[in-house]
């Protein structure tokens, strides 16, 4: 198989994780190497926190991706990163580190959208054409669709994101962020449905009265039954509006990028909403679900095979830089 | 009975009812959701539909109720001509939408899930009906009313873009035509706006 003879290093330090991936153009994934932060047990993200935890193993993870992929700096044609949107002080550690291997090894910069890698990432790997974007993680929850040279937002919550509310349940019931798996597992042991806000407006939906009931009734719930209510509430009002943009846009296919899509119970509930409109639901493979550099190399790849790059003067962050305001140059 | 429609909160049937042409809603179970919260929903959602048809009738056009039942309302059929298909010929159609807005909120009433497909023309009446109060809810509160408008104007930017300067005009221009406190609630919408998810440059046009 020809897998390639363009080699990019994609950089994402967003959040928890720190990445570093080499990919070829043609969508060869040679190496992706992360690391990711762990917050003590009930407590959050700190952004100070998680920025230094990104300064410190940067560059071993950077190394690592670069021999697995067998290269050295001298044969990458572009260095591309996440630009946002996330956490500044996170945000800034991998422009940095991007701007100085620009500079120094003299490779132009390509600066990422987040959630674009996401789902750039997710259209390679699960081979979708022109499918209903379902993408969930800490920082986006968001129904999208292609139009045109943009990606267009059919619907997204009006506050806290899916992840923000796992997240923060996680942490209300002392465990540690990220909580995804963890909740998971104790949803399943969960026998009785608590009634929790169901909260839809047209295709919006609104997660923070979730949090707020469970906080108010913490105490008198188990936290099997909670998990469960959690993901129950939180996983239906998510279908119902995919569902509602799918009897919209009349999309042959549903792909669900981003952490949250490893989970099971979402997996099977996004499954049957999709086939109740004749849809096809591809899913992220789980080890890509989460952040990793992979999601910045391919879209790095996407800009350089149509000449879209710049040099290292111009690298900058934007904490919260909208999926729908970002140019694409691929069709 | 045929099938119109398959929408994703219920299904929509055309048939008839004690002799006269009449729309059936269904809100079919969810096989992906927990039968107590799915039975939830649609019962919550049928019942208040129907009150909330009733109690909007007061001030713009809703189609009669026939019959309401555990989780299907049988209603006037009043015709297939949606508001949605006519935007692109005439952006200034969208005053209708918000004049209805605005005299449902100036009785207290949020609608919930306004757009284009919701409203819809009767030939033999000649006006203008507006449906799917599914979502809608009795309020006071600016930010009710603030949420319809934002919901209006993330339509129009998804659905009627090639119009939308014209159209959300159209439909701002018929909204505080008839609302109050419009002005305020315009406001409180921005607000919602900024609140959003990196809703920084959003294009909301005043």
């Amino acid at each position: 198989m020809d897998r390639g003879r363009i080699v990019g290093l994609g950089i994402e330090s967003t959040a928890h994780t720190f990445g570093a991936s080499v990919m070829t153009e043609k969508g060869a994934i040679l190496s992706n190497v992360k690391d990711v932060y762990r917050p003590p047990a009930g407590s959050g993200i700190h952004p100070r926190d998680a920025s230094r935890h990104h300064s410190e193993v940067a560059p071993s993870v950077i190394k690592r991706a670069l021999s697995e992929a067998g290269v050295s700096f001298g044969d990458l044609s572009f260095v591309a990163y996440s630009a946002g949107p996330g956490l500044g002080p996170c945000l800034k550690v991998g422009a940095t580190l991007a701007r100085f291997i620009s500079s120094y090894y003299r490779k132009p910069i390509i600066p990422v959208h987040h959630g674009v890698g996401h789902v750039e990432l997710g259209m390679l790997l699960t081979g979708a054409v022109d499918p209903l974007v379902v993408l969930i993680s800490g920082g986006h929850t968001m129904l999208l669709a292609r139009a045109g040279k943009r990606w267009r937002v059919f619907g997204e919550t009006l506050d806290i994101t899916l992840g923000q509310l796992i997240d923060q349940f996680g942490r209300a019931i002392g465990l540690p962020s990220p909580a995804g798996p963890l909740v998971e597992d104790l949803a399943k042991k969960g026998r009785r449905y608590v009634s929790l806000p169901y909260i839809v407006k047209g295709n919006d939906l609104s997660y923070s009265g979730i949090i707020s009931e469970v906080k108010r009734i913490i105490k008198k719930e188990s936290p099997e039954d909670l998990a469960f209510s959690v993901q129950e509430t939180a996983f239906s009002m998510l279908a119902e509006t995919s569902e509602r943009a799918l009897a919209l846009l009349k999309k042959s296919e549903v792909m669900v990028v981003g952490g949250v899509a490893a989970n099971t119970r979402l997996r099977e509930m996004l499954d049957a909403a999709s086939s109740r409109h004749g849809a096809q639901l591809k899913v992220v493979p789980p080890a890509y679900a989460g952040d990793c550099g992979a999601q910045i190399a391919w879209v790095g790849h996407l800009y350089f095979l149509n000449g879209v790059y710049t040099k290292p003067e111009n690298a900058w962050v934007d904490q919260s830089w909208r999926i729908d305001e970002v140019d694409l140059a691929w069709s | 009975m045929e099938l119109i429609s398959k929408g994703a909160e219920a299904d929509i049937y055309k048939g008839r009812w004690a002799g006269l042409d009449a729309i059936y809603k269904v809100r079919a179970s969810k096989p992906y959701m927990i039968s107590e919260l799915d039975e939830r929903l649609r019962r919550e959602r049928t019942v208040r539909e129907a009150r909330m048809m009733l109690a909007a009738r007061q001030v713009v056009p809703t189609p009669f109720i026939f019959y309401v039942g555990n989780s299907i309302i049988v209603m006037e059929d009043v015709g297939r001509r949606r508001l949605k298909e006519e935007l692109g010929n005439k952006p200034t159609e969208a005053r209708i939408l918000g004049e209805y807005l605005g005299r449902l909120h100036s009785v207290g009433i949020m609608h919930g899930d306004p757009n284009t497909s919701n409203v819809i023309f009767n030939e033999s009446s000649n006006r203008w009906y507006i449906i799917d109060f599914g979502l809608s809810l009795h309020t006071r509160r600016f930010e009710d009313f603030a949420t319809d408008v934002h919901l209006v104007n993330e339509v129009f930017i998804v659905q009627h873009q090639e119009v939308y300067e014209e159209a959300f005009r159209s439909f701002l221009d018929g909204y505080s035509s008839v609302t109050e406190n419009a002005g305020l609630i315009v406001e409180k919408v921005k607000e919602i706006e900024r609140r959003g998810r990196y809703a920084r440059r959003r294009s909301f046009i005043f």
